[in-house]
């Protein structure tokens, strides 16, 4: 078993049918429970996440800084060096709020990877499976067959809902997907300094639209268990910024925004 | 600061883009099924139906002979005298003509993948669907009756040309009557099966478990006579020769049963993880492993011969004559043909 498996796939699969058996064989509920653990186990990288990405904006409304990009506007190596020294002597790390996302990333494919090895859909898959179950934890003979069946969707498949009055199957799933991961983008997103040439929140607002059409693509074409995982990860990351006191309502309620704006003119 | 974050966009895409990749709906993968004919094995694999000439291991026919219209298929075909059976891993079942690989006609209102062999019964053809249900079809393809269990099956029906039995994932083991598919009896086997049972020459069943039993039951009540633990999960059917039963583990033993009350007779190790079953050969048994070994045995539990693969070996071998062909997974060849001294005579490879 290669180091992957042995330190992210194996004890993901583990942790989830242990789960799995905890819940009464309900393999939905045991993946929304898994991402709760998950996001717990992450949110102290969200905070910092969180912390560094206020720290960079807080650094955008320097003096300094605005002073250093007028005058190296032309030297983009010097405006660097610049940058850095600025950076060292405000203890800022530049990569202080992507890192915990990427560090999030290798999880989210952890966990599709586990998700699939669980709801095993051929004898090899079946056989791959047994050999990742712990023989102290869990026992092959209780759990297969898994049942893979929550509300109307099949887990190990992409999710439609099928009408009767309907030619065709509506991605229920994928669309909730697209609607809480741009919720979710557009709450944590601080509001803009409102400087035209503001290329961070450009970058943002760039993000803020392709992210949730990603995503809602994934939704579609993978098994719809991790699609669950995303509307409960959505769900909770929305919660933990509230929790915070860093939600921005005003970016997704358009009165409010034009409301702030006026009182700001 | 903003190529960092294009980085970071493109990494995101990046890693969707291998999240599609790894998707499990696509890109599922099994092993190989094979069904033996008078001069030719039939062969389904990845995305083709194939016929192989056994006196040289060379291409007869493809289907679909188009590329671009390949389907994976895992579950061996069912043959009778004019007809191929097999069903596809997504909801369709295929007739083929045997000697040419002409489609005659397709069965696509099923809702489940086709991972089990289909049996053909007389004019019966009996076809197991991952969607839970046994489907009887007549020789054209036009339904019968259906019977539905409470969980996926991946196991080949057996019958005695009266009553079916059928074994699930739901633990269960049915007996129907090959008529109508009414049911006469069901038992809880306590584990997961997804072997064929074997039926002996008195009427009694033999299945193995994931719960890892053997089990014997009577073929008119359903009783289990009696069961037998083994160290691991039990994937294959077993095989019965005179009054002793054979089958392998997932921990690696090849076991030999008493069939009278499920006593050891013997049981030896092996190179690794049995997934298939074992095979008369040559007056003998072949057991192949997960670990690329084909091991020669003979009745009493004595190792002889044995030959070494460069690939996983998970389905049963066939014999033709003389020849054992070997099925292989995730190697560079997809049969292997040996002799009777476990020589290699010819192998047959994926045609591009």
């Amino acid at each position: 078993m290669d180091i992957w498996n042995l330190v992210i796939i194996q004890p993901f699969t583990n942790v989830l049918l242990f789960i799995y058996t905890l819940v009464g064989h309900n393999f939905g509920i045991a993946v929304i429970l898994f991402t709760c653990l998950i996001r717990l186990i992450t949110h102290p990288l969200m905070v910092q996440q969180i912390k560094g990405a206020k720290a960079m904006q807080d650094l955008q409304k320097d003096k300094r800084y605005i002073e250093m990009q007028k005058k190296y506007k032309d030297d983009k190596e010097k405006l660097a060096q610049e940058q850095m020294k600025l950076y060292q002597e405000l203890h800022i790390s530049p990569f202080a709020s992507c890192l915990p996302t990427l560090i999030q990333f290798p999880i989210i494919i952890g966990l599709y990877q586990s998700v699939v090895l669980a709801l095993a859909s051929t004898p090899v898959e079946l056989v791959n499976l047994t050999r990742h179950v712990y023989p102290w934890l869990l026992k092959v003979a209780d759990l297969i067959p898994l049942n893979s069946h929550f509300l109307w969707m099949d887990l190990g498949a992409p999710e439609r809902l099928n009408l009767p009055f309907l030619s065709f199957g509506i991605p229920v799933l994928a669309i909730v997907v697209v609607i809480s991961t741009y919720m979710q983008s557009k709450m944590m997103t601080p509001a803009s300094s409102g400087n035209p040439g503001d290329q961070s929140a450009m970058i943002g607002n760039m993000m803020n639209i392709y992210m949730p059409f990603l995503m809602g693509y994934l939704a579609w074409t993978l098994a719809s268990g991790l699609s669950l995982y995303f509307v409960v990860s959505n769900l909770i990351g929305i919660g933990q910024y509230a929790m915070l006191g860093q939600l921005n309502w005003k970016n997704i309620l358009p009165g409010s925004k034009k409301a702030v704006e006026k009182s700001k003119a | 600061m903003k190529s960092f974050s294009i980085k970071i966009l493109l990494l995101f895409v990046l890693g969707s883009v291998l999240l599609s990749a790894c998707s499990g709906g696509v890109l599922s993968t099994s092993w190989p099924g094979v069904t033996v004919g008078k001069d030719l094995v039939y062969l389904s694999y990845q995305g083709y139906v194939m016929s192989v000439k056994v006196s040289d291991g060379s291409l007869g026919w493809k289907y679909p002979a188009d590329k671009a219209a390949a389907k994976p298929f895992y579950a061996a075909p069912a043959l009778a005298a004019s007809e191929l059976v097999v069903g596809d891993y997504g909801t369709t079942l295929y007739a083929l003509d045997p000697a040419t690989g002409n489609q005659k006609w397709v069965y696509d209102k099923g809702k489940g993948r086709w991972v089990a062999t289909p049996l053909i019964v007389g004019n019966v053809i009996l076809a197991p669907s991952a969607d839970a249900n046994l489907y009887a079809f007549d020789q054209n393809g036009q339904p019968l009756w259906t019977f539905k269990t409470q969980q996926m099956i991946w196991a080949q029906p057996v019958s005695d040309g009266t009553l079916v039995y059928q074994a699930g994932m739901d633990h269960k083991l049915y007996a129907l009557k090959l008529a109508d598919g009414s049911q006469v009896w069901a038992t809880d086997l306590g584990g997961a099966i997804i072997s064929s049972p074997t039926l002996d020459q008195n009427g009694v069943l033999y299945v193995g478990t994931l719960a890892s039993e053997m089990l014997a039951i009577d073929s008119k009540t359903g009783k289990i006579i009696w069961r037998h633990s083994s160290p691991g999960t039990i994937w294959s059917s077993p095989l019965v020769v005179g009054s002793t039963l054979y089958f392998g583990d997932f921990t690696g033993k090849a076991i030999a049963l008493s069939t009278k009350d499920g006593s050891p007779v013997w049981a030896i190790d092996m190179a690794g993880p049995v997934i298939a079953s074992p095979t008369a050969f040559n007056a003998g048994l072949i057991y192949v492993m997960e670990t690329g070994d084909v091991q020669a045995v003979t009745l009493d539990g004595k190792k002889s011969w044995s030959h070494k693969i460069n690939g996983k070996l998970y389905s049963t071998p066939a014999v033709v004559g003389d020849r054992l062909i070997v099925p292989e997974t995730s190697g560079d060849k997809l049969l292997v043909a040996l002799d009777t001294n476990g020589n290699e005579v010819w192998s047959f490879v994926m045609p591009k």
